[in-house]
């Protein structure tokens, strides 16, 4: 990780654990994180420090006192947003094989969280029902092969006669 | 001679993505595409790239946001030899920067 990335990724941390980022500040996060390599370097320092917040007390204590530092209480804000699609993962996980799952539905599903918990971070909630419909439409919609799969393997099972 | 790619979306991603050695997310693709790419159609397009070999995925064990983390796409050396040669016979996709 370079180091310029990484001070920049501890500066974000601590103002979006402050929760008090304005609008003009959200959106520069946001289009920092864009890029991969920022994204990664904000991913590795958030891991850091959720270890050092889910630390007993009595270990957080002794950490602050070796090191002079004060470790940030957990954002609630943060942890609230759980993004939707982890129910439609779990169903094509398993009507469909782990190849083709997550060559081809993994990411429209990562995507679809992303773009739903940034919007729900801008505070544009309707816009993030909105992505929400219409990802899902999207993908029962304009994935003809995924029904072509699923009629396979219909036929394939009562072809069997499991039933 | 035929072209050695099923579509000329596929030279658009490669080229897309050789102008981000770090990778892309495929969203981004759809973006810089201005509109050539969509955003369900560009995972089955990398998903041909990467059983011919000319892309490679990343998935992150952590996320900076909520949620599933993003794969993230980068082209492979035969990937990038593949582009130059498509570029040296000319094969050029519509609108590719």
């Amino acid at each position: 990780m370079r180091e310029r990335t990484r001070d920049e990724a501890a500066r974000w941390i601590v103002l979006v654990d402050s929760g008090s980022m304005s609008e003009s500040q959200r959106s520069q996060f946001h289009d920092w994180l864009d890029q991969p390599q920022n994204a990664r370097a904000h991913s590795e320092l958030r891991t850091l420090v959720s270890i050092f917040q889910e630390l007993p007390d009595d270990r957080k204590k002794l950490l602050e006192d070796l090191s002079g530092l004060q470790v940030p209480e957990a954002s609630a804000a943060r942890k609230s947003v759980l993004p939707p699609g982890y129910p439609l993962a779990t169903l094509l996980r398993f009507l469909l094989t782990p190849a083709a799952f997550n060559r081809y539905l993994y990411p429209v599903i990562a995507d679809m969280q992303a773009q739903y918990v940034e919007a729900v971070a801008a505070g544009r909630k309707w816009a993030a029902r909105w992505i929400v419909v219409r990802q899902h439409l999207g993908i029962f919609v304009s994935w003809n092969w995924l029904y072509a799969f699923l009629i396979r393997e219909i036929i394939k099972f009562f072809g069997q006669g499991h039933w | 001679m035929a072209n050695p790619f099923a579509t000329g979306t596929e030279l658009l991603v490669l080229r897309l993505l050789a102008q981000e050695p770090e990778g892309q997310y495929g969203l981004e693709l759809v973006r810089f595409s201005a509109g050539k790419l969509k955003r369900n159609s560009v995972y089955v397009t990398l998903g041909r790239l990467e059983e011919k070999g000319f892309v490679k995925s990343h998935t992150p064990q952590q996320t900076a946001h909520p949620g599933l983390p993003r794969p993230i796409y980068s082209l492979t050396a035969q990937g990038r030899r593949a582009l130059e040669a498509a570029e040296i016979l000319g094969f050029c996709p519509s609108g590719a920067r």
